[in-house]
């Protein structure tokens, strides 16, 4: 499937890769939910933070078009051309607008409420290489070797990573998956 | 609950939120691109290759007219001259090429 679709956007990139600005445009419309989504996971909920970090990547994205060798996914290039853009803008962050939950009023009534807010809180106590390797694998849906290759890890670090981030989050969610031992 | 289990709760708990609609998203991405990718990416050459390239292909074209002008005066300058041709022609050929720019 994901060979089909790299094999269907190949026509697209070739020609944004002269310069068609229709064709970016048609790319743009495609990754960007995906990718304005993960950027929301990674900036907790911070949706402008989010939005101006695909933007930036999209534009580093159609600067560096030129380069792309199509060796890996258009999405895991843009992923980690996202991931150049967070990890620039990380050291000027406060500490906590990197490793404390959200603190936005949620309505109680809201489908899925309590599981967002559970799972958000869980995140928050990962460690950010935990974070990072886990969300990328689970919530980009990447594999571990394209995780390895956006964070620019060993693969077995990035296994490592995810192995503890999801131990800690199978402990904090105990009660949203109670037969986990 | 087995870890694939595990896995796969975890994923659908991620996804539960949708992928956010484009809502004029794409059209600031387009409003904020620059002109031309393709110009703007296209591999740059240092000035120096480029005067280097200048004289190696003016020592060239010195040292050939020089033969061709003088060649029956001194066979050890005519020998000279040539390898200093050809040193000229190897460098105007080599220098671009060594840094992977095809700008000829």
């Amino acid at each position: 499937m994901q060979d089909a679709d790299a094999a269907a956007e190949a026509p697209l990139i070739a020609r944004a890769r002269a310069g068609d600005r229709a064709a970016f445009a048609a790319l743009v419309q495609a990754h960007q939910g995906y990718l304005r989504r993960l950027l929301r996971r990674w900036c907790q909920g911070d949706e402008g933070r989010a939005d101006d970090l695909a933007q930036e990547a999209f534009l580093k994205a159609w600067r560096a078009l030129p380069q792309f060798r199509g060796e890996s996914r258009f999405r895991t290039w843009l992923t980690r051309l996202a991931y150049s853009a967070l990890s620039a803008e990380r050291p000027r962050l406060p500490p906590s607008m990197d490793s404390e939950p959200p603190d936005q009023p949620v309505s109680d009534f809201a489908p899925g409420t309590a599981l967002r807010l559970d799972l958000d809180r869980a995140m928050a106590t990962l460690k950010p290489r935990e974070r990072d390797a886990l969300l990328l694998c689970f919530a980009g849906d990447l594999s571990h070797a394209e995780a390895a290759a956006v964070l620019g890890w060993p693969l077995g670090t990035l296994k490592t990573q995810v192995l503890r981030a999801r131990a800690k989050l199978r402990d904090a969610l105990h009660a949203w998956a109670p037969e986990a031992p | 609950m087995t870890r694939p289990d595990f896995d796969h709760w975890l994923r659908e708990a991620l996804h539960a939120e949708p992928e956010p609609d484009d809502a004029g998203f794409s059209l600031r991405v387009m409003a904020a691109l620059p002109p031309h990718a393709a110009a703007s990416a296209r591999p740059t050459v240092a000035p120096w290759r480029r005067q280097a390239s200048a004289l190696a292909m003016a020592s060239a074209g010195i040292g050939l007219g020089t033969l061709a002008l003088f060649a029956s005066a001194w066979p050890l300058a005519e020998q000279g001259l040539a390898a200093g041709s050809l040193l000229g022609l190897l460098l105007w050929w080599c220098l671009p090429q060594s840094a992977g720019c095809s700008w000829r």
